[in-house]
């Protein structure tokens, strides 16, 4: 589903956190965000906090104070810290919370609580699980588990890999594809990890003080280093080493994996 | 050769969970040492368990002393600690305030709690943040605070629980200068615990942690060549590593480089 912002704009105590933001996210398309005050743009879009001026479509449908439940429905974030997310200890009762609160009405309910833990692959033993007795890699699952129950269109996800280790990343990252490409979600990424949203995201949006700075095709802003630099945002590494080499007049080309860049230093020595 | 701290056949059970067996380690006085495992090998129980929060049961000597949770206060003074979260870690909502706190807690005459505070500070390069509200700032700036509150007392050995994670590159290469420049110089002895295999770089020796036991221990630069074993334990190498290892497969380097100006070097003379 596609989102779209008009002229968005939020001040807090006389200080302009985002101004006259203008950005269309395309539906089905991994995106990310970058920068300064990312978290808040996101919390906008999700409709946690709302925006000062300027509207923002989710589909059809305006944000505005009177339909906060079905945007709800349709959008859904994925906390950094899953512990500020739980309001229960236990898997389950966390998942039946949720569809009270969303006044969700569906007779199969129990085979759509094992269904949605499956598509996070989680066993649906974890239904009995107290979840601070997992890991934080699990509870970061059992996260996407929970907010898959109601289907959503949108998921956004903020520094989902801050705490995970290198195994549990993987989980989350082939998650994330599956959610795109199997169930057509349009999934947005808050991170300031460059070069995981180099490797992963096909669209990037870049904010600086108050303003986006870029907002295109994740490869042509990233491989842009003269103006990444200019603006001190972090340059994935893998793009960093290829400029180097350009700059000693080696005619390397841009690559995401490692292994396509090897194959091409080899040719260039 | 003179030991800081000594664990000898430390076991520790959680109610429910067995995280020690036997685990044995000795550090020097005047090292900088990281403890590196993916979630849930024990890192930050070890911490707590160095620290005195948990009750060791006198298998780790401090000093000359055996650290037990029966005497924080003793142990206060020895450590400086620092854990990852910095939710709920401040008393006041003023920075200078917050400093002078552990300092009057001392009995520190009130001129000399100023001089110590400035002259830290400076050290930190945070003066100009010290009549600033704590929640006025970053995260990161917060992980530097509680940092430069930890050195406050001087003490023998600095405990670091991923006291990184949310800080920005930056900051964090001048944290770790500062750390090195008082290794060196006042022989403080420095543990880190990450997941991130590119902060071992920094130290002298590097235990490998995995499920309550050191599966690897040795000089940095040897722990990175056991690329199979760090795989198994579910740690990701960074570019750099893994970009040396794989060229150094096809002959084209001889040695590890995790300097991007020096590789680029290397390669094309």
């Amino acid at each position: 589903m596609e989102i779209i912002l008009k002229n968005v704009g939020y001040h807090y105590k006389n200080k302009k956190y985002l101004e006259k933001i203008n950005l269309k996210i395309k539906s089905n398309t991994i995106t990310g965000i970058t920068g300064d005050n990312k978290t808040l743009l996101i919390e906008l879009i999700d409709a946690l906090t709302m925006a000062s001026y300027g509207q923002i479509k989710i589909g059809n449908k305006e944000i505005n104070r009177e339909n906060l439940i079905d945007i709800r429905k349709t959008v859904c974030m994925i906390h950094q810290k899953p512990r500020e997310q739980f309001f229960t200890t236990n898997v389950k009762e966390e998942m039946e919370f949720l569809i009270g609160r969303l006044d969700y009405k569906n007779k199969n309910i129990y085979k759509k609580m094992r269904n949605s833990l499956l598509i996070a692959g989680l066993s649906e033993e974890y239904l009995e699980k107290e979840i601070y007795q997992l890991s934080a890699g699990e509870q970061k699952l059992i996260q996407v588990a929970i907010s898959l129950l109601y289907n959503p269109k949108i998921i956004i996800f903020d520094e989902p890999f801050a705490e995970l280790d290198y195994t549990n990343k993987k989980k989350l990252l082939r998650l994330i594809k599956i959610l795109k490409e199997r169930y057509n979600k349009t999934i947005i990424i808050a991170s300031n990890d460059s070069n995981m949203l180099y490797s992963l995201t096909e669209d990037i949006v870049i904010l600086k003080g108050s303003h986006i700075i870029a907002a295109d095709k994740t490869v042509k802003v990233y491989q842009d280093v003269e103006f990444l630099k200019y603006n001190d945002i972090a340059i994935p590494e893998i793009v960093l080493f290829v400029y180097k080499a350009k700059k000693k007049n080696i005619k390397l080309s841009y690559h995401k994996d490692i292994r396509d860049l090897i194959k091409d230093v080899y040719k260039h020595v | 050769m003179e030991k800081a701290l000594e664990i000898k056949n430390l076991q520790f059970n959680y109610p429910e969970k067995e995280v020690f067996h036997n685990l044995s380690l000795t550090i020097e006085k005047g090292s900088f040492v990281t403890l590196i495992g993916n979630n849930k090998s024990g890192k930050t129980t070890l911490i707590k368990l160095i620290c005195g929060l948990l009750d060791g049961k006198k298998s780790i000597i401090a000093g000359y002393a055996y650290v037990n949770n029966q005497r924080i206060h003793d142990n206060s003074r020895f450590f400086g600690v620092v854990f990852s979260d910095v939710e709920g870690k401040f008393l006041f909502n003023n920075v200078y305030k917050e400093m002078a706190f552990p300092l009057e807690n001392l009995n520190i005459p009130v001129d000399k709690i100023e001089n110590k505070i400035i002259e830290l500070a400076k050290e930190f390069g945070i003066t100009e943040i010290l009549d600033k509200k704590i929640e006025d700032l970053t995260n990161s700036e917060k992980q530097e605070l509680l940092i430069a509150i930890s050195l406050l007392h001087d003490p023998k050995i600095l405990l670091l629980d991923n006291a990184f994670s949310m800080m920005n590159k930056k900051t964090k290469e001048k944290i770790i200068s500062i750390l090195k420049h008082r290794v060196k110089k006042d022989q403080l002895t420095v543990i880190l615990t990450t997941m991130n295999l590119e902060d071992i770089l920094d130290s002298n020796y590097t235990y490998v942690l995995n499920q309550g036991n050191i599966v690897m221990e040795g000089v940095p630069l040897n722990i990175l060549k056991e690329e199979k074993l760090l795989s198994q334990v579910g740690l990701e190498l960074p570019f750099m590593i893994d970009l040396s290892l794989k060229l150094k497969f096809y002959e084209l380097i001889k040695e590890i480089i995790t300097d991007m100006d020096g590789m680029v070097n290397t390669l094309w003379k």
